[in-house]
């Protein structure tokens, strides 16, 4: 019997394992193709987020109103300009038709003028067609007018009572595995209402606080570090939901109206904040949890909160606004295990588009 | 005749490809499927050669799939796409088997060592039971084994990718050799019981 040469043994192998062919799976193509897709990660909303808004924010902002006011429009006085206020009387102060008549109409033109109070918004049209006519060429001037003419109703102080609706997509972010791909996650909506209350401190600056249940937070998501990336999360996911009674307390800061960026009197808000949750209950693959004998999730919770918001109008004393929010948790789980379900200091991210609407009590006014 | 056949269907393929390599590059998901479809089976091979068992040679797979998909433009065209992507694959899978260094024994499993190999226990063995084998090597004699029998790179070679010595991927080739050589003779064995009852 003679023994096999290491060149035989080499060649043997070589003749039958160098043109192996095997057929994978048919479900890897799919993986691979959702994998070419961009993905969602928190992290690109923010950015897109934040990218919005320092986009709008230059324009947005009346600082740039005032240079374009300073730079373009030398023959305006904006302080002597009609305000929404003036038009917005019932009858409006001779004051105030003396400044029409003598800066924009001649006193037969002035006469013509609608005098009851149905007919201000028609006023106010005309006002704005005679100013844009009359002294502004540049496109951009009219609306700068326009601007001016939304901040003169400007509240500097008011009250605010609401409640708010928000639906939130969330993550529980392993943030030990922050730029690693090895965790899928699976697109998980929750939802968050309650009450929020506020008082505006300066003209600018508002400070706010809520009570609000988070419904659904948590995520289906698979470890592919543990079970390999071809594994389906049909088999693998794990899935965590929680709810949390949430106290949000946050500052607000006002740009002044982005009229010249969306041709309409809306109100852009930054905000950002602190939160604290209280673990409500919890389910684990759809196991519901024993909140009594809880050593796995943390009961106290701890997240930073931030935004943008648009004041869309305000109608009967109401202010509607829709806006971002997101908020990024400290770690989920207890320290004893904070490395338990295939996760490494998991925390809770959510991004939420939310939708208020605050009743509004005027404490005083700019005049 | 059959060569000028051949030759067409060469002028016929090779624009086929060069098709979907545009079609990949410009994103058309088409393209990519059909490019997946045609060499998925080779790639899988070597995934599987160089993985310990079939799910780990599935993410390799993928990582590799989403590497040529991703720097395709890379390809200059100068030899043949499929040569291209096995070299991303190998690498692929040898950059796996870094990550996952710690989760393969290191020493090798008992063997019996009493019965030599010869050249017939070769001879009977199919392909997926010499495939099992190759991936039941601890995970750094699979590579060596791999790169230097399999796939003709040298040990000069295998040490600048692997990170070691030309001696150590020397001595970790014979360690392979011998490895295997135990194995068969456990195969053949077990082979020879089965028949017996």
């Amino acid at each position: 019997m003679r023994r096999l040469s290491d060149d035989r043994l080499d060649q043997h192998l070589r003749a039958h394992l160098q043109a192996l062919r095997v057929q994978p799976r048919r479900h890897i193509w799919t993986l691979v193709e959702q994998r070419l897709q961009p993905r969602n990660r928190p992290i690109r909303y923010l950015w897109l987020t934040a990218l919005f808004t320092l986009w709008h924010l230059p324009l947005a902002n009346d600082w740039s109103v005032q240079r374009y006011s300073r730079m373009q429009l030398p023959a305006i006085r904006i302080e002597e300009a009609i305000t929404y206020e003036s038009v917005q009387q019932p009858a409006f102060s001779t004051l105030s038709l003396a400044k029409l008549r003598k800066n924009y109409w001649s006193e037969k033109e002035a006469e013509a003028l609608p005098r009851r109070p149905d007919e201000t918004g028609e006023l106010a049209a005309i006002v704005l067609e005679k100013i844009s006519l009359s002294t502004i060429s540049h496109p951009l001037m009219h609306k700068t007018i326009r601007n001016e003419w939304s901040i003169a109703d400007e509240c500097n102080r008011r009250w605010q009572v609401g409640f708010l609706v928000q639906l939130n997509n969330n993550w529980l972010v392993d943030f030990k595995n922050v730029f690693k791909d090895d965790v899928r996650y699976q697109f998980t909506m929750g939802a968050s209402y309650g009450l929020t209350a506020g008082y505006s401190i300066s003209s600018r600056w508002a400070l706010f606080g809520g009570l609000v249940h988070t419904l659904g937070a948590g995520q289906r998501f698979a470890n592919t570090a543990v079970h390999g990336r071809a594994v389906d999360l049909q088999f693998t996911a794990k899935q965590i939901s929680l709810s949390y009674l949430h106290v949000p307390l946050w500052m607000q800061y006002e740009l002044r109206p982005s009229a010249v960026r969306f041709d309409r009197n809306m109100r852009l808000n930054l905000f950002t904040g602190l939160q604290y949750g209280r673990l409500l209950h919890f389910t684990m693959d759809k196991l519901k949890g024993d909140m009594k004998n809880n050593f796995v999730l943390r009961n106290n919770e701890y997240s930073l909160v931030g935004g943008v918001a648009w004041q869309l109008f305000e109608r009967d004393g109401s202010l509607y606004t829709v806006g971002l929010r997101g908020a990024v948790s400290t770690p989920i789980f207890t320290r004893q295990m904070e490395q338990y379900y295939e996760l490494q200091r998991a925390r809770n991210v959510s991004l939420g588009l939310f939708a208020a609407i605050s009743l509004n009590r005027c404490a005083s006014r700019n005049r | 005749m059959s060569r000028s056949g051949g030759m067409r269907l060469e002028a016929k393929r090779q624009p086929l490809e060069a098709e979907l390599i545009q079609g990949c590059l410009q994103g058309d998901r088409q393209c990519c499927k059909l490019l997946y479809e045609q060499t998925a089976s080779v790639m899988f091979g070597i995934c599987l050669r160089y993985a310990s068992d079939f799910h780990e040679a599935e993410d390799i797979l993928q990582e590799g799939y989403i590497k040529v998909f991703r720097y395709i433009s890379q390809y200059r065209g100068d030899g043949p796409l499929e040569g291209w992507m096995r070299r991303i694959f190998i690498n692929t899978a040898l950059a796996y088997g870094r990550r996952h260094k710690c989760e393969s024994p290191t020493e090798d499993p008992p063997y019996p060592d009493d019965e030599p190999l010869t050249a017939d226990v070769l001879s009977r063995l199919e392909t997926f039971e010499l495939l099992e084998l190759v991936q039941n090597l601890p995970r750094g004699y699979r590579m060596v084994f791999n790169l230097y029998v399999i796939d003709g790179y040298s040990h000069k070679e295998i040490a600048g990718l692997l990170g070691i010595s030309e001696g150590t991927s020397k001595s970790q080739l014979a360690r392979a050799r011998s490895q295997l050589r135990k194995m068969l003779a456990n195969t053949q064995q077990k082979k020879t019981y089965a028949k017996a009852f």
